[in-house]
């Protein structure tokens, strides 16, 4: 088949049991690769309800259909379990070459079930599969993995975890060519399977429908990316480019843990601040010419030697403005430690910054935060924070929980301090500000996320796609907005391609590759529909897994205090705000009122179930 | 001296599309083991491409040393294998001082400049591959640059 590897791989960590089957017809069909793989094989191949830590939770690894292909941009691939953040579907997607590497050795996705008895790692070098010791690995940094299973496996590519993911810190992320899989705690669930890393070597031929127009459409959009206006800014600047922006002229930068809409002490940590300082040349993510990362380095002070691929806008947020810390060195150092346990910067910050929150208000004690000054912008403090969440030392181990759980496990109110949806810590956008955006939070099926909608860019702009004059103030017509981009943006996710690239990379130019690669003729409005038959699979695993109407809520913060300075001042979510746009949505997705799909739009979308 | 493509270490990415178009280029498939260009990665700090340098930074050892005389310029500038004529003995491969020569399957493989219009360079808008006159100043430089960066001596 064009454009694929051509089989499934399983791996049974528990049993060393090795197989390989036929990639189905139907699959390629219905969900075409990447994120649609994942989420057929996490319903498929899950037992119903267990704990997310429970050996038969299986991980899975899947490329986007593009991934391999030499597509600008389009080098993605997912990691998908259960997440133990938040119980329900954890997809997260990295720009890491595994993936690609996967497909030239023959799969299109790699299901991982059972736990080793020891640390091991997976060598997969073409048909050849061996489940390998790792013990002499355990406790090793991310990178050090890395280069050392390299050292040992030659020419391979290598996914791995770091001492977070061994610690079963519920945010711990997969790594791959300084690229993570960072959301959701994918590293955490390979944690629990004793597996330390992934290793692939691939050398066998990809063979594209039409290589000539395939090459011909990707030189097309080389071009239209170079001319685009944001190409120089995105790539000088980085996913931070628009900070200032964000914060003096929209005022939803989430700061101080979402006391604030606006960082006054942003100068330092504003790419426009710091690219020309500590930026030696850009990095990309695999296939990517638009290479929107940075090798950051550190030459001089007590940070020197330092060099890591950043800072990421959401990462300038958690690790800086939710932590109250406008000292740039802190939040790259901070940057690194998470890069190298193995942690997600947002989930990881948004913490911090909660724990911040709990000290000032008296209900965290200096006792129990072993004897730390955890105020707002104590630098020093969030740095070790990290390591101790990490290792899971003292309140560390709270924190490595999630602010949910951790919430729960400190009680005294501190619930009312704990900004996330469904378990999963918010991203770089006040929702308070961005209405539609708050509605994307929880409808989202992994919790508080700006990459299932994307739709903070559309609000914030007021235009995008078929969509002008969206008012973000307001909540009317949400609901058939946050559905249309949610059918629309998780076809990037299992073509393999960013969201990034969405300004020029689009629906319509999404056909004609997909025609030169696989051969096959899909409209647009078919794409469409195939994404939202993703969606609604999405949704019955979640609801398989226990979610219920009542785990669509916004955290308190957003719904009762309003953002106090700046250009979104006054604003918050209502409660009937909030429920009035999840009516909208509900009936937009054609799901009863209780977000439970219709048995007409399941046979409508052909999902089995 | 001839045009060729010249690395930019210091501004490449890692991205790694030079190799993949290379491949369909030449074979029609995506395969980066065929490729006539690849990245040496090492930690987050170095992606460095390797090429053929033309001529212009070596001694053309290859083509010297091959002992059926299949590396030469066939049209244009380019010195390539001449594929029909390679025996795979490895001999270009051990003798080349900048280890820009692999063997794809059984031949020996090497950038021959896509007959003028390299893929590779119209695929990094980054300009971490240019293609360039050999002869202009610092430019033979780049390639022992690279070679250093990547590991070798």
């Amino acid at each position: 088949m064009k454009g694929y590897g051509g089989s499934i791989l399983h791996v049974d960590l528990g049993t060393g049991t090795i197989s390989k089957e036929a990639l189905p017809d139907e699959m390629v069909k219905k969900y075409l690769g990447g994120a649609g793989f994942a989420v057929r094989l996490l319903y498929d191949r899950s037992q119903p309800k267990h704990d997310a830590f429970d050996p038969s939770n299986p991980l899975i690894v899947t490329p986007g259909l593009f991934d391999g292909f030499g597509v600008p941009t389009g080098g993605k691939v997912v990691f998908c379990t259960k997440s133990p953040l938040t119980g329900l579907i954890g997809d997260s997607v990295m720009g890491g070459s595994i993936g690609s590497e996967l497909k030239h050795a023959g799969y299109d996705a790699l299901v991982i079930t059972g736990r080793a008895k020891e640390p091991s790692y997976l060598l997969i070098d073409n048909d050849d599969v061996e489940i390998k010791d790792a013990s002499d690995l355990w406790g090793s940094t991310v990178p050090v993995t890395a280069e050392t299973v390299k050292e040992r496996e030659g020419d391979v590519k290598v996914a791995s975890i770091g001492p977070a993911g061994e610690n079963l810190v519920r945010y711990a992320c997969v790594d791959c060519d300084d690229r993570q899989a960072g959301r959701a705690g994918v590293g955490a669930v390979m944690g629990s399977k004793n597996l330390k890393a992934i290793a692939v070597r691939g050398t066998k031929d990809l063979v594209p429908h039409d290589p000539k127009a395939l090459l011909d459409l990707s030189l097309e959009y080389i071009d239209k990316m170079t001319e685009s206006s944001a190409y120089e800014s995105d790539t000088k600047y980085g996913t931070g480019e628009f900070l200032e922006w964000i914060n003096a002229d929209r005022g939803v930068f989430p700061t101080r843990n979402w006391r604030e809409g606006m960082f006054d002490e942003r100068k330092e940590i504003d790419p426009y601040h710091w690219a020309p300082i500590y930026m030696k040349k850009n990095k990309a993510c695999f296939s990517c010419s638009k290479p929107c990362g940075r090798l950051f380095t550190i030459d001089e002070g007590k940070f020197a030697g330092l060099a890591i691929d950043g800072i990421e806008y959401e990462t300038l947020y958690s690790l800086g403005g939710v932590c109250g810390t406008g000292d740039i060195e802190t939040v790259a150092k901070g940057n690194e430690i998470c890069d190298y346990e193995g942690m997600d910067t947002i989930s990881a910050g948004d913490a911090i910054g909660f724990a911040m929150d709990l000290y000032e208000n008296g209900i965290l004690t200096r006792e129990e935060t072993g004897g730390m000054d955890l105020n707002f912008g104590n630098s020093d403090a969030e740095l070790r924070l990290l390591e101790m969440i990490a290792k899971r030392e003292g309140l560390g181990d709270i924190l490595a929980d999630g602010v949910k759980m951790a919430a729960e496990r400190i009680g005294k109110g501190a619930d009312k301090y704990a900004v996330h949806v469904k378990g999963m810590e918010p991203p770089a956008y006040d929702v308070r500000g961005i209405k539609g955006m708050a509605l994307a939070f929880m409808t989202s099926t992994r919790g508080a996320c700006h990459l299932r909608t994307c739709a903070y860019a559309l609000e914030l702009t007021g235009k995008f796609w078929k969509f002008k004059d969206v008012d973000r103030f307001s909540s009317e017509g949400k609901g058939e907005e946050i559905t249309d981009m949610e059918d629309l943006v998780v076809l990037y996710d299992a073509l393999g391609v960013c969201k990034f690239s969405r300004g020029y990379f689009f629906a319509e130019g999404f056909t004609d590759v997909l025609k030169a690669v696989t051969g096959a003729e899909i409209s647009e409005e078919e794409l469409l529909t195939t994404g939202e038959r993703i969606n609604n699979l999405k949704q019955l695993y979640n609801l398989r897994e226990g979610m219920t109407r009542q785990d669509y809520v916004l955290p308190e913060k957003i719904t009762s205090v309003p953002i106090p300075e700046g250009e979104s001042k006054g604003h918050l979510v209502t409660v009937e705000e909030m429920d009035k746009m999840l009516e909208d949505y509900f009936i937009a997705r054609g799901w009863g009122p209780n977000s439970v799909p219709t048995r007409e739009k399941l046979n409508e979308l052909g999902i089995d179930f | 001296m001839a045009h060729a493509i010249v690395p930019f270490p210091e501004v490449c990415t890692g991205c790694r599309l030079c190799e993949m178009v290379c491949s369909v280029w030449h074979e029609d498939v995506f395969n980066t083991t065929k490729s006539r260009i690849r990245i040496t990665k090492k930690g987050v700090r170095l992606d460095v491409p390797i090429v053929c340098t033309q001529g212009n930074a070596c001694e053309q050892e290859c083509a010297a040393v091959c002992p059926v005389d299949c590396i030469r310029v066939v049209e244009g500038t380019a010195i390539e294998v001449v594929e029909d004529e390679c025996t795979g003995c490895e001999a270009c491969i051990e003798a080349c001082p900048f280890d820009c020569i692999w063997m794809k399957e059984d031949l020996a493989t090497k950038c021959d400049l896509c007959h003028g219009d390299p893929m590779c360079v119209k695929f990094c808008p980054i300009q971490a591959v240019q293609y360039l006159d050999g002869s202009e100043g610092g430019v033979s430089e780049k390639w022992t640059e690279a070679r250093r960066l990547s590991g070798g001596d």
